[in-house]
């Protein structure tokens, strides 16, 4: 199995948050985690406002939009750089 | 005195690069908690502020004194900088030959680093762009290693590197 840094994961999160709101076991299936480690992720980006809850769902903030293609640029350098 | 100003502008352009490079680096540690961003942010913002350094040194005539302490710290703390960089590549301690060895080893392991960027990213023209950047760094040390009178050729070709090696990670994809 490929090794997945911090970043990735969390932009992979973000990423499929970016669709749209996505109940936590569609965001685990789209980010390709597990349950538990996930909601741990989600916590902590909810405690830094990225994220937010609505019933099942999870959303998106406009804080979240900002950090994710912030994270986006990070990731192409990382790319281009051939660093993981 | 066109051979200064374009000394000059190349090592301006390198720096602004490699300072937007390193604060974006540090931005996506901010965000994600990623700790390895940090050696290889604070490498590109070192390297970033020598390039700075070199204008001063090749430019600003100063006084012999100030020349040869300028020299040395360029001396000490490129290789620091190199150092933090390549780790994200070789792995600790590797990197530190860098720092305790010469030119020549500068020269060498930079020229492995971008054999392993060449295996390891995807996609053109990154894939050629950002090795080329390395290999003309390295390049610049070796000259360096060689003939050390060659200060100048050796500063022109490590910004031309790096100006290189920022230009492929910053370029917008289409």
């Amino acid at each position: 199995m490929k090794y997945r840094s911090r970043l990735s994961i969390i932009h992979d999160i973000l990423a499929s948050l970016y669709e749209g709101p996505k109940r936590v076991s569609h965001l685990a299936r789209d980010a390709n985690l597990p349950v538990d480690r996930l909601n741990r992720i989600l916590e902590a980006l909810e405690a830094d406002g990225m994220v937010g809850r609505d019933g099942p769902l999870i959303y998106m903030t406009e804080r979240g939009r900002d950090a994710f293609l912030e994270i986006k640029r990070v990731k192409r350098i990382l790319d281009r750089l051939g660093i993981k | 005195m066109i051979k200064v100003l374009i000394f000059a502008s190349l090592n301006v352009l390198a720096s602004t690069l490699s300072i937007y490079i390193a604060i974006t680096l540090l931005r996506g540690y901010l965000l994600s908690g990623q700790r390895s961003l940090i050696p290889l942010a604070s490498g590109f913002l070192l390297y970033g502020v020598l390039c700075l350094a070199a204008i001063a040194v090749m430019v600003g005539n100063p006084t012999r004194r100030a020349f040869i302490h300028t020299r040395f710290l360029l001396d000490w703390l490129r290789p620091i900088a190199y150092a933090l960089i390549l780790a994200a590549y070789l792995g600790w301690p590797a990197p530190l030959l860098v720092v305790l060895l010469p030119n020549g080893v500068s020269a060498g392991l930079l020229g492995i680093t971008g054999v392993l960027a060449f295996l390891r990213i995807e996609g053109w023209p990154w894939r050629i762009l950002t090795p080329l950047g390395f290999w003309i760094i390295a390049l610049g040390h070796a000259l360096e290693a060689t003939d050390p009178t060659a200060f100048a050729y050796a500063e022109l070709l490590r910004s031309a590197g790096l100006i290189t090696i920022a230009v492929a990670v910053s370029a917008q994809a289409k």
